[in-house]
Formats: C-alpha cells, sequence, structure tokens
C-alpha cells in the first residue's frame, strides 16, 4: 500500500534536492569581500547551528556546543564554548561573539548572565516540527541570510503541510526506545513523535501527554508494536532486544523490525534535516506494512 | 549443667597480676584468693583498681602479667560461654535502646547456654523462672523494663544475671542508684543466694558501710594493691580508712545492726576542699 | 495493665504469600491477571512475578540488614546507608554503569556495588579504630563521613558524565525494580537469604548486643567476632540488594522499627518477621509505582517514602507500643 501518490512524490523530490543543495553550499557561501563580515555567531545548541550553516552563514560562526557535530567541517574549524545547553560564560565572553543563539538552556538564568555581560543572546525556539520553519527564518535574520533562510522555510513548511495534508490509513505501532536502562520512550509532547505521526506511525508512546518518560518493559510487551526503534546503541540493540526476557513474542522482534541504524542526530534534532528524517521514517513504515 | 571441672575450691584467684589499660598499669602485683561460697566487698577510692579488678574476673581486661583463675582454670584460656556460666556481672546501670520485657531480658541471660538452632529448651525455661523467682519479679515477667521503677528494673538485671546460672555473682555499685529500700531489697536476694545456694559474691562499692553490713570479707584497695583484707571490724578501722581515703573518719560499731558504721569527719561549715579537722585538732589536706 | 503484647510470626508467614500474589495482579494495564494462555501474556505473566520476586527479596534483605545494624549499633536510627555501605555500593554501581562494565556483563554492576560496600565499611572501620578502640559512637560518626565522601564522588560523577550513561546513573540512585536478567536475580537472592539465615542464627547474641558491649562480654559473647560477622553480613546483604535494584531508601530504617512494635525486640522473632514484612512492603510499593501512572513507571523509592512515610508514622504515634525507648 503506497503512502504517496505520484504529484506529491515529485515535490519530494523536488524539494529535497534543494535542501541538500541549501545545506551543503555553506562552505561556498563565502562571497568576495565579505569574507568575515556579518556578525559573529555562537549556537548553543546543535539544531540551532545546522539551521545556521544551512542558511548559508556556516563561516560566521564562531562557537558551538559540544553536541553541534553537523556538517561535518565545522567540527575542526569552529572552538567548543559550551557543553549541550551549559554555556561556558567565561569563554563565551573571551571569544566576543556579536549574537549568541540559545535554544534549550539547562539554567535559565545563564541567559540573564550573559545578557548582563553586555553579549547579545537571542532564544530561538525548535523544539516541535512547527517551530523549525520560524526558527530558520528567525536566525537568517539575525545572520544577515534572510534570502536563503526564505528559500529553506519555505520549502520545510511545504513538506510539513504536504505531508498533513495526506490522511494515511492507520499505520503501524511504533516503539520509540530512546535508552534501555531504564526503558525510556518518547511522548505525545515530543518532538519524535510528531515526526512518527507525519510519517504514517502511531507511537505508543502517545498514551502519555508527557515528553519523555520511563516505562515498563511488561507495558510494551502488552502494547505489541510493529516496529521498534532504537536510539541508545548501535550495532548490539536489535540483538539486545531480541534476548530480552519475554520479547520474543512482540511483533516487532519476530518480523525483524528492530531497528538501530537510524540516525539519532536526524530523528531527534529538530533541524533542517528532519525531511531527511521523515523519509527515513516513511521507509521503515512502508517496509512494517509490507511484511 | 555440663562444663569445667573443678581445678580447685578456690572460686576466683588472682596470681601476680599486673593489668590495666594499654600502656597504664592500673593493678599492681596482686594475689589474692577468694573462695567457694564467701561474700566478699572490693572497696577503696576512685581509681583504685576495683573496676578493672572485676573485669580481669570476666575476662574482659588481660593480666600483663600473672593470671586470673575461676575454680583454677585460667580465665584468658576460657571460652566465653563457659566464662559467662561460671560467673555474672550485675552492673549500675543497665542502657537498652529496646524495649525488652522482664522476662525477655532474663532470658537474654541464657546467650551463653541457649541452644542456637531452636529456642529456648526446658532447661533454659527452668533457669529463667528461677532467676526470677529469686528476685520476686515473677508477676511482674511481662512488664516492659522502661515502666519499672529503678528498684524494680535493677531485680530485673539482676535476673538476668542470675539466669546464667552462674556460680559467682558479681555486683558493680549495683545498688548505687537506688533508694535505701531497694537498695536493701537487692542486696537481701544477694545474700540469700549466698547463704541459701552457696553462691560466691564480689561486690564493688562505694557505701562502706552496706559493705560492713552484707559481706563477710572485705578487701580494700589503693593504687591498684590490695591494703587491707579481712572481716569488716579489722579492715574498717580508723587508722586504715584515713591513710586509704586520705581523710579522718569515724568507725564504730552500731549497737542495732551489729556491724561497723563509717562515717567521714568532715567540717560541714568549711567548704569543700579546704581544712578539714581532725579529732586531735591536727588539719589535713585531703 | 501494661503488659507488652508481642505479635507471633505465624501471621507474617500467612500473610506474605497473600500479598504477594495480589501483587502480581497490579500492572500498567489496572488490576488484572494477564491472559497466560497467549505467547504475550506469558511473557507479561513471567515478568510480573520476577518483578515481585525482586521486590520480595531486596525488601527482606534490607529490612534484615537494618535490623542487625540497630542492633549492633545499639541505635533505632541505624539503616544500611548509615555506615557508608550504601553511599558505597551507589558508587561502585555507577561506576560500573558510567565506565560500560555494565554493558559488558550485566553481573558486574552488583559485584561492584557489593565490593566498593565493601571497601566502604572497611574504611569506616579503619577510621572508627584509629582513635583506639572501636566504639559504636566511632563508627557511626565514621560512617556519617565515609558515607558523605562517598555520595560528593558520586555527585561529581554525576556531573562531568556524558548525558547518555547519565538517565541510567540517576534512575538506579531513585530504585528500580525491573530485572534486566533472572540470573541476576538469583544471585542476589543466593547471597541476601544464606547471610539472613546466618545472621537469624545470631540472634541470641544480637539481643544481648543491644545491652552495650560491655554486658554482651558478661554475657558470654565475643564481640569482636559477632561486630564484624554481624556489620559484614549485613553490608554483604546491602550490596547484593543495591545493586539489584538501585539505591531504595526507607525501608532499611522504618521495617524493623514498626516490626519491632509489633514482635518485640527479640531477634529471633524479629528478623524473620522484619523479613516478611519488608519483602512485602516494597513488593507493594513497587506494585503501586508501576500501576499509578500508567504507563509511566514511577520510582519505587518515591513511593516507599511517601506513602510509607505517613502511614508508619501513624502507626508509631502509639509511644508504649513502640520496641525502644526514647
Amino acid at each position: 500500500m503506497k503512502t504517496l501518490s505520484a504529484p506529491y512524490s515529485r515535490v519530494i523530490q523536488a524539494a529535497a534536492p534543494a535542501v541538500a543543495a541549501v545545506l551543503f553550499s555553506c562552505a561556498r557561501q563565502q562571497e568576495p569581500g565579505q569574507a568575515g563580515s556579518g556578525p559573529r555567531v555562537v549556537s548553543l545548541a546543535p539544531n540551532l547551528t545546522e539551521i545556521v550553516c544551512a542558511v548559508g552563514a556556516g563561516d560566521r560562526l564562531t562557537g558551538r556546543s559540544s553536541a553541534c557535530n553537523y556538517p561535518p567541517e565545522i567540527v575542526g574549524r569552529v572552538p567548543v564554548l559550551a557543553d549541550f545547553g551549559v554555556p561556558s560564560i567565561e569563554s563565551l565572553i573571551a571569544a566576543r561573539p556579536d549574537v549568541v543563539l540559545e535554544s534549550d538552556l539547562q539554567d535559565k538564568a545563564d541567559a540573564r548572565r550573559l545578557a548582563d555581560a553586555g553579549i547579545r543572546i537571542e532564544h530561538v525556539e525548535c523544539g516541535r516540527l512547527d517551530d523549525i520553519p520560524a526558527a530558520v527564518e528567525k536566525i537568517g535574520a539575525i545572520v544577515g541570510c534572510s534570502e536563503q533562510a526564505s528559500v529553506l522555510a519555505s520549502s520545510l513548511k511545504a513538506e510539513l503541510e504536504r505531508r498533513r495534508s495526506v490522511t494515511p490509513p492507520p499505520g503501524p505501532r511504533v516503539f520509540v526506545e530512546i535508552w534501555d536502562d531504564p526503558l525510556t520512550t518518547a511522548g505525545k509532547a515530543s518532538f519524535l513523535s510528531e515526526a512518527i505521526r507525519l510519517a504514517g506511525g502511531v507511537n505508543i508512546g502517545d498514551e502519555s501527554a508527557a515528553a519523555y518518560y520511563q516505562v515498563s518493559p511488561e507495558w510494551v510487551i502488552m502494547k505489541n508494536p510493529e516496529i521498534i526503534l532504537c536510539f541508545h546503541s548501535s550495532g548490539a540493540a536489535a540483538d539486545s532486544v531480541r534476548k530480552r526476557p519475554g520479547w520474543r513474542g512482540v511483533a516487532a522482534v519476530k518480523t525483524r523490525m528492530v531497528r538501530d541504524d537510524l540516525n539519532p542526530d536526524v530523528l531527534l534534532r529538530p533541524g533542517p534535516r528532519i525531511i531527511e528524517g521523515l523519509r527515513l521514517l516513511d521507509e521503515v513504515v512502508s517496509e512494517a506494512r509490507n511484511r | 549443667m555440663g562444663g569445667l571441672t573443678d581445678n580447685s575450691r578456690e572460686a576466683i584467684t588472682f596470681g601476680s597480676v599486673t593489668a590495666g589499660y594499654r600502656s597504664q598499669p592500673v593493678l599492681r602485683d596482686v594475689t589474692l584468693s577468694i573462695a567457694e561460697g564467701e561474700m566478699v566487698g572490693l572497696i577503696g577510692p576512685n581509681g583504685a583498681g576495683k573496676t578493672t579488678m572485676l573485669r580481669c574476673i570476666t575476662g574482659l581486661c588481660r593480666p600483663s602479667q600473672g593470671c586470673v583463675s575461676l575454680f583454677g582454670h585460667d580465665v584468658s584460656r576460657m571460652q566465653s560461654s563457659e566464662r559467662a556460666r561460671l560467673a555474672a556481672v550485675v552492673p549500675s546501670e543497665l542502657e537498652t535502646p529496646m524495649a525488652f520485657t522482664v522476662e525477655e531480658l532474663a532470658q537474654i541471660g541464657r546467650t551463653a547456654s541457649m541452644p542456637r538452632w531452636h529456642g529456648p529448651s526446658g532447661s533454659d525455661s527452668l533457669a529463667v523462672e528461677t532467676a526470677l523467682r529469686q528476685t520476686d519479679m515473677l508477676r511482674m515477667r511481662s512488664r516492659l523494663l522502661t515502666e519499672l521503677s529503678a528498684g524494680e528494673k535493677q531485680r530485673a538485671v539482676c535476673a538476668m544475671a542470675l539466669a546464667q546460672s552462674p556460680r559467682v555473682i558479681l555486683l558493680d555499685e549495683a545498688t548505687s542508684h537506688l533508694d535505701m529500700i531497694h537498695c536493701f531489697d537487692v542486696m537481701r536476694i544477694v545474700r540469700r543466694l549466698n547463704r541459701d545456694a552457696g553462691m560466691t559474691v564480689v561486690m564493688i562499692s562505694h557505701d562502706l558501710n552496706l559493705a560492713a553490713r552484707f559481706c563477710d570479707r572485705l578487701l580494700l584497695m589503693l593504687d591498684g594493691r590490695i591494703v587491707a583484707d579481712g572481716a569488716p571490724e579489722s579492715v574498717l578501722t580508723e587508722h586504715i580508712l584515713q591513710s586509704a581515703y586520705g581523710c579522718h573518719v569515724s568507725a564504730e560499731r552500731s549497737e542495732l545492726t551489729g556491724t561497723v558504721t563509717v562515717f567521714p569527719r568532715m567540717d560541714d561549715s568549711s567548704p569543700a576542699g579546704t581544712t578539714l579537722t581532725g579529732k586531735d585538732g591536727n588539719t589535713s589536706i585531703p | 495493665m501494661m503488659h507488652a503484647r508481642r505479635i507471633p510470626l505465624w501471621p507474617f508467614i500467612v500473610a506474605t504469600p497473600l500479598v504477594l500474589a495480589t501483587c502480581v495482579l497490579f500492572g500498567p494495564a489496572g488490576l488484572i491477571l494477564p491472559d497466560g494462555g497467549t505467547e504475550l501474556g506469558r511473557s507479561i505473566l513471567i515478568l510480573r512475578l520476577q518483578r515481585v520476586a525482586a521486590g520480595f527479596v531486596v525488601g527482606a534483605g534490607l529490612a534484615c540488614a537494618g535490623t542487625v545494624l540497630q542492633a549492633i549499633l545499639r541505635n533505632p536510627l541505624a539503616e544500611p546507608y548509615v555506615l557508608g555501605i550504601s553511599g558505597g555500593a551507589g558508587l561502585g554501581a555507577a561506576g560500573a554503569i558510567l565506565t560500560g562494565l555494565a554493558a559488558w556483563n550485566v553481573f558486574m554492576v552488583p559485584l561492584s556495588a557489593f565490593v566498593a560496600s565493601a571497601l566502604a565499611l572497611f574504611a569506616v572501620y579503619l577510621l572508627a579504630a584509629w582513635g583506639g578502640r572501636i566504639s559504636v559512637y566511632g563508627l557511626i560518626l565514621s560512617g556519617v563521613i565515609v558515607s558523605s565522601v562517598a555520595s560528593s564522588l558520586l555527585m561529581f560523577m554525576v556531573t562531568v558524565t556524558p548525558a547518555r550513561g547519565l538517565h541510567s546513573v540517576l534512575w538506579w540512585m531513585l530504585g528500580n525494580l525491573q530485572v534486566s536478567d533472572p540470573a541476576l536475580l538469583e544471585a542476589c537472592a543466593l547471597a541476601i537469604f544464606p547471610a539472613s539465615g546466618i545472621l537469624w542464627l545470631m540472634s541470641r547474641e544480637l539481643n544481648a548486643m543491644t545491652l552495650g558491649h560491655e554486658a554482651a562480654h558478661h554475657l558470654g559473647v565475643r564481640c569482636a567476632v559477632v561486630v564484624p560477622l554481624g556489620l559484614g553480613l549485613a553490608t554483604l546483604i546491602t550490596g547484593a540488594a543495591v545493586g539489584l535494584s538501585g539505591m531504595i531508601g526507607f525501608v532499611g530504617l522504618v521495617v524493623p522499627h514498626v516490626t519491632r512494635t509489633l514482635t518485640g525486640p527479640d531477634h529471633r522473632r524479629l528478623i524473620p518477621a522484619s523479613m516478611l514484612a519488608g519483602g512485602v512492603f516494597l513488593a507493594l510499593s513497587d506494585a503501586v509505582a508501576r500501576t499509578v501512572l500508567a504507563p509511566r513507571e514511577l520510582p519505587v523509592g518515591v513511593i516507599t517514602s511517601l506513602i510509607g512515610g505517613p502511614f508508619f508514622l501513624a502507626l508509631l504515634q502509639n509511644r508504649r507500643r513502640r520496641g525502644w525507648v526514647d
């Protein structure tokens, strides 16, 4: 059973390269005479870093968090000035940025501390799927790449709207295993839950409105998911899930739909690569339907 | 009850014992023997070594020199359970955070004798009953210790010691916290045990009159040595007591009790620690 | 009049299987017995049984350790955490989780927990003996020191660890009865029950120990053997319990208290009664923890404190029925 009809798949095929082209054009965005010009930007969250590069301001990135690892070229070039959500105030001050972008500070008071130190700090709300196009536009305006930002934001919005307009038939049950000890899953308030819904799956974790919470193995077995997505370890997860006492009878284990090879950086990060993530989920869902 | 056979008629023997804590000897070359059935009082000023002596008898303190024996057997070579079946101690105060009943406390006295795998045996229950009867605590057996008066509680502690079915009972200032009446209650029980059951008794007491009244023999200690040993009349003399306690005393035979009574001769009106006037008008400083 | 009532052991023995069976009915789906006919139903039933068993084993172990510690230390506030035993166990288990040893072999966690708790006890003993003779006061004081050092180290590890290990450690610090490997449960039960049995055989010595070292000595107890043996076995039990299920507080402190008010302080009855009461209490708390906010799982340590606390407080209001003296 196909979830996409022909004209819409064309749109996807058109949109995806556009996104990819914008993403990978970071390095080539240096306009002559503008090398190094524009505001010096520090990003404290990996999704914001990806957006900065996606709108073409990668060269203006002068600081990142330890969790920012995409695009790969920034890892060597851009210094780490913060842990994810925990900025080092001194290093930030020393780097003399023009603007600091933050999305999810562990200690909200850090924003005030940075402001008191005379640093311009901008909060970019980017936790839900719908936040992403707006975040792209906002960042584009801040770093001075509004044009590219608009293009990217529109294509993202279009894709999301397209998916929402299509009502796929009830999809396979998905269990998202964020962590195995304790067994942690994503609830209705999480970003991943939305993504799964848009890909045509049903997240069993939606039973609770929380974002991330602990569950018991018994509950998972009772729900009998058809797909299990493990985000905590690669390679061995599928095997270890199968070996758990009592999990052998679960549908996902029986049909070998336990996947641990999905890149969490793509699927758990509300950023420009979510389109790629949604496509991955599409593949998994359709594979499950065909089993 | 099985156990060691006696090697000696003597209940307690000290053979040239030097003992103390760490490097500080408290007892110096003490030699004595107490026969079975004697009721002995151990008296002397603070720090004389009375408690150390008791600890040597129960094995809590090991002599650095010499040997302490119970019925001819070296205490330091004895098994703890063997020793507990021979000698029991009644302390001046027993503190426990747990709310035992009188009967439960008495049963603890059987620790050294009770079988490990099953509960108390017939002989254990009998020993507990006997001990409770001897201390007149039978009707209070289910009462909590915390609800007893000091006198009753001390009788319960005696019951615990007696439940060990010992042959020697050691009283460590056992009546010092009790009022007159309860003190005599306990002492009467002890004396009855001594006279009727032939139990050897060693009692440490600060109350010289009490010791004189109930003991057949007194051991006066000073600076870790025994300086006087004999019947109360011969030990409790003014001369001996003055050199031991460092103050003038008056020692008289009481018409009423027939025993020696002692009281210090101190000038009531003078502040403590200053002049004492003796009978002969000489002063001496304690 | 003021006669003390002592409840015998048999009500505990009768009530235990009944309550445990009831616990098996609790689950994320509500109070139902899973259908043993289907494969999934069987799996769920087995998981529940394992969980109830784990709750019983850990609860019984912690209660036994608490009872024995309260006797040896002559302190009604003693519990497995007071001598730094749990702090050490926590450190060991967290270390195993964060260094990846746990991923290599699931037995590494309880093993590290036990080794670390034994080391902690050793440190406590050394510290207490440093000033001369070992007194109970010295032991408790050293225990507090070692405990706080262990906690600080644990906090340090928590702050420097990458986010991935953090979840496991934090969850484990709150207590968790999900059994990842039945062999682990067996191993811990094999450590806990024989050790508890030995401690029960030492009941008469433990009774005497509550009177103080000197009095116990006069009664024929070899304190130099009983104290290390008792503490060592209590440590073994705590290490195994903490290694299996993380740090679950409250059970080792309050269950012995309450049981003592019911059965009296004689350890021949107190130890088995405490174990049964502790096992049942923890199994019940876990049943609530996994049902009340289903499908969310609450940490069981939260439930033991929240529900147990007020309940036990009410029970202890009656002053005369207390098992200990103020």
